[in-house]
């Protein structure tokens, strides 16, 4: 669509976080960039540890105290510098602008708060209404996320409500402050696949009445495919390839990205063995020299250890990290 | 040699839940929390037989009654024909020998203290199956037929990946050379790439021992590729059962279609296949345990007992108005290749 | 303790090894006070009382003019063995009722732990030393009255591990895999189970050392003139005024060996939390 081509919402270049650790400090997210347009929604895709979720969390600034630590690079959101704001600043974007949704909504919503005192904290804070009108946004906006019978669930509590409704409450949550971007990481690993087809389904349907622009984490795939325009795909704390999701998924040519698409059961014959990438991703602080991927890799080759390939564009709008660019 | 493998005939497993004080006063009857509700079901010799359904729905449980390691509250588990239930400790042995179990967390699943060799020894000297001068080696072999290397044998869980777990936790059900094994949610923790070659590793024991599978899962992509047979559970009983081919092209319970339309990346956008979400398996509905979520609920459906078997031996389904499925997203196949 | 490897004790944090080389240097002291001590920590000479600390006698002398060094090197045997055999006593009864209780559930749950709330009703010292009443002063009766209550706190931290592990999965596989009960208990529940109630047992330690100081210091446990730090001060107060030496010192003693068992305490809490 004509996304990709208007101004970016959201433009990262070179992010680069590290971590203290047992083991020392250990990079977990470098050289991260991608542009991000209004009414675009990316995949951000990768297995645990790849750095998907550092990345968001880096640019909100809402890595773990004392641990994490941003090395360096920009995350220009409507022209401004996340990386470089005060707490302030950035507690004002978090809200207002930029909304999260989280994996685990039992853990992320306050036990000892109705759902409906929660959202109508974010609406008085960020809007200044009075309690009254508060309420009354609160249950426009459980209804906007299509809760069932919302008069009654806003005064709920967490536990009283099911996996599913709970992440409905957790994104009228992250809505409340009438943001431009939807942050959500892995909002549907916890739930059952009928229900993280509604979840997905509304997070499409928002997209498209409201505007936003949405990045997704996820492990999944098949949930880029079907509701992603583009993609970005992180092994190690890099981007190994990124582009519109449907040509990336359908012609994928960074080694990893069709061994990850490979491992999926579904694309094969049945019970026939998968093309499963060898061994296991890099532990943290045991990064190979030169490309991370390499010691996985079935077409690795000498120049693979010397450096780490940086994203290079390669047409049609896709970016692949891959010194062997150019085979098909 | 039509007697199966392992059958389970009307299995119903009930959980009570603790009475609190307030209850009591009350008089309210104590809650049970209703897992299995009454499931008859074949594992034929050598096969992969699928469990698929949503968290709630009791496969978990039904997967733990067919090994006795959770009581069944009434009906039967055969093996080979004899009854399972009131083994002496004698027979318990004999099935523990013969039924494995792998679990879901691959961590949890080992005694933390305890390294992969010593896991494996014990198992091995318990059943008397390796003579103590043989051990060496054949905890070595066993390693290498999970493809770990004999070195990750001094280490214990806690130094190991989740894969690595979980291929230890394959190679101690493996010890003891079992005719069936039970899969509960064994890849469901790892990551895609890592649950590959998880998925791989089965199949080639599979092709090996010749050993049967009962592979629980909530993912019906992953079932699909690796079962041969499929059974759906929803509300601890069964809606649907058959050939893995042919219920993933032709199901006949709505629940089935429900959950096929769900599965991300057939290509067609994420449908609201069916509204709302399972209800707890402590007030089941009357009637059919479904139909709070079918659109094509009927009076029938709502209420008196729930819908017997339809359809022939090897593909039934349990519901009041079963039809033909027509072309599911499946049977079109347009999504990732 | 069960397979605690070298890799853990490398592990443990720096403080956790100045506590664990303290409780060793004790250990040694206590074992070989034969050698180290220069004088006879019993016999009296009534012409050399109450010397201040000097060339000969480091720690100075009391009133029956008894070399204080001497002394408390044989105390420390006293009250090392009264601390570690009193843990001994309570962390193996208190395991084995928590793992029993914990494991079979049911009916002998409900009694042990009723059994342990009115033994936990009572106030520990007071019971101590009714006990102690009863049974007469001295070692024995000091032993027979902490295994009678301080099992209590063992059974309760071991029971709740148990419960937890019980149903963990590594026990459900270990049932799975054909393993008796008796065996899933004691090779698979209880090595797991005990790690909080070893790092109990170091500062539970440190209380029946000071208990047994205390009630020596009450005339309830060890007698006169036997050495032991509680007998010490509990003689020497008299005379605080006019040789501070004879209360500083084993007061002193009775510290350091607390401070040590509590450093190696921390530590080994915060190995064996962040491992299990």
């Amino acid at each position: 669509m004509s996304a990709a081509t208007s101004a970016p919402l959201l433009a990262v270049r070179d992010l680069a976080v590290s971590f203290h650790t047992p083991y020392g400090v250990v990079r977990a997210v470098d050289g991260v960039g991608f542009d991000l347009a209004p009414g675009e929604f990316m995949g951000l895709v990768g297995e645990s540890g790849s750095g998907k979720t550092v990345t968001c969390r880096a640019m909100l600034g809402l890595l773990p105290n004392g641990r994490g630590r941003v090395d360096g690079g920009t995350a220009l959101f409507e022209g401004v510098d996340l990386l470089r704001m005060d707490d302030e600043g950035l507690r004002r974007v978090r809200g207002r602008r930029i909304g999260m949704v989280f994996q685990n909504p039992t853990s992320h919503l306050d036990p000892v708060m109705s759902i409906g005192e929660q959202i109508g904290e974010v609406v008085r804070l960020h809007h200044g209404l009075a309690a009254g009108a508060a309420r009354v946004r609160a249950v426009e906006l459980l209804r906007g996320v299509r809760m069932p019978d919302p008069e009654t669930r806003i005064d709920s509590y967490a536990h009283q409500l099911s996996g599913g409704m709970r992440q409905r409450a957790m994104i009228a949550m992250a809505l409340a402050g009438g943001p431009a971007l939807l942050v959500a990481d892995e909002p549907t690993t916890a739930l059952d696949v009928t229900v993280q087809a509604q979840i997905l389904r509304l997070l499409l349907d928002l997209r498209d009445s409201q505007g936003l622009a949405i990045v997704l984490v996820t492990h999944d795939l098949g949930i880029v495919l079907e509701t992603c325009n583009t993609v970005a795909v992180m092994y190690a704390g890099r981007i190994v390839e990124r582009g519109p999701a449907a040509t990336v998924l359908a012609a994928p040519r960074h080694p990893y990205t069709i061994g990850l698409l490979g491992s999926r059961p579904g694309a094969f014959p049945r019970r026939e063995r998968l093309a499963a990438i060898p061994g296991q991703p890099p532990g943290p602080g045991a990064l190979p020299t030169g490309c991370a991927f390499a010691p996985r890799c079935g077409h690795a080759e000498a120049r693979c250890a010397a450096a780490a390939p940086t994203l290079r564009a390669v047409g049609d709008g896709r970016w692949v990290a891959c010194v062997r660019e150019g085979w098909s | 040699m039509n007697v199966p493998l392992l059958e389970v005939e009307n299995l119903v497993v009930h959980f009570p839940l603790p009475r609190g004080v307030g209850d009591m006063a009350a008089g309210r009857p104590r809650r049970v929390v209703r897992a299995v509700n009454g499931v008859s079901l074949a594992v034929r010799r050598g096969e992969a037989l699928g469990i698929v359904g949503e968290s709630g729905c009791g496969k978990s449980t039904l997967g733990r009654a067919m090994l006795h390691l959770v009581p069944a509250t009434s009906g039967h588990v055969r093996l080979d024909g004899r009854v399972v239930a009131g083994l002496d400790r004698e027979g318990l042995t004999g099935l523990r020998r013969r039924a494995q179990i792998v679990f879901q967390d691959p961590h949890a699943s080992l005694d933390p203290r305890q390294t992969v060799r010593r896991a494996l020894a014990e198992v091995l000297t318990l059943h008397r199956l390796c003579p103590r001068d043989a051990m060496g080696r054949t905890v070595d072999r066993l390693l290498e037929r999970v493809g770990l290397s004999a070195a990750l044998g001094d280490r214990r869980p806690g130094s190991l990946s989740g894969g690595q777990c979980q291929r230890v936790g394959i190679a101690r059900a493996l010890a003891l050379n079992p005719d069936i094994l039970v899969a509960d949610e064994c890849v469901s923790a790892l990551d895609v790439s890592i649950q590959a070659q998880i998925l791989n590793l089965l199949l080639d024991l599979q092709a090996e021992t010749g050993m049967a599978i009962v592979f629980i899962s909530h993912d019906l992509g992953v079932v699909r590729h690796l079962c041969h047979r499929v059974a759906i559970m929803y509300l601890g009983r069964l809606v649907e059962e058959g050939p893995a081919e042919v219920v993933l092209r032709d199901p006949r319970h709505p629940y089935t279609r429900a959950l096929i339309a769900s599965i991300p990346g057939l290509g067609h956008g994420p449908k609201t296949a069916v509204q709302g979400e399972p209800s707890s398996p402590i007030d089941l509905p009357a009637g059919c345990a479904f139909h709070r979520r079918c659109a094509e609920a009927m009076e029938v459906c709502r209420g008196g007992a729930p819908p017997a078997r339809q359809g022939n031996a090897e593909h039934g389904t349990w519901c009041h108005l079963p039809r033909a499925g027509g072309t599911t997203p499946i049977a079109q196949e347009t999504g990732l290749r | 303790m069960s397979g605690a490897s070298l890799a853990e004790v490398a592990r443990l944090p720096r403080l956790a090894i100045v506590g664990g080389a303290m409780i060793l240097a004790w250990i040694m002291v206590a074992l070989l006070a034969p050698w180290f001590a220069p004088f006879d920590p019993i016999e009296q000479d009534l012409t050399r009382t109450l010397l201040p600390p000097n060339l000969q006698h480091w720690l100075g002398t009391d009133n029956y003019g008894r070399d204080v060094l001497s002394r408390l090197i044989w105390g420390a045997r006293l009250d090392l063995q009264m601390g570690l055999v009193a843990v001994a006593i309570t962390f193996s009864i208190g395991t084995v009722i928590g793992a029993i209780a914990g494991y079979v559930g049911g009916f002998l749950d409900t009694l042990l732990m009723r059994l342990l709330d009115v033994t936990i009703s009572f106030p520990f010292f007071v019971l101590m030393i009714a006990i102690i009443s009863v049974l007469g002063s001295g070692l024995a009766g000091f032993y027979i009255a902490v295994a009678l209550v301080g099992w209590v706190s063992y059974a309760r931290i071991v029971r709740a591990r148990t419960l937890v592990l019980r149903q963990s999965d590594f026990v459900l596989a270990a049932r799975s895999l054909g393993f008796r009960p008796a065996r899933i208990l004691l090779r698979h529940i209880v090595p797991n189970a005990i790690a909080p109630a070893v790092v109990f047992s170091m500062s539970d330690a440190v209380l029946y050392i000071l208990l047994g100081s205390s009630l020596s210091y009450l005339g309830l446990g060890v007698e006169p003139p036997t050495a032991e730090w509680g007998v010490m001060i509990a003689e020497g107060q008299t005379y605080i005024a006019t040789a501070w030496w004879m209360t500083t010192f084993p007061g002193f003693a009775i510290a350091l060996l607390a401070l040590a068992f509590s450093l190696f305490a921390d530590g080994l809490a915060e190995v064996l939390g962040t491992s299990t």
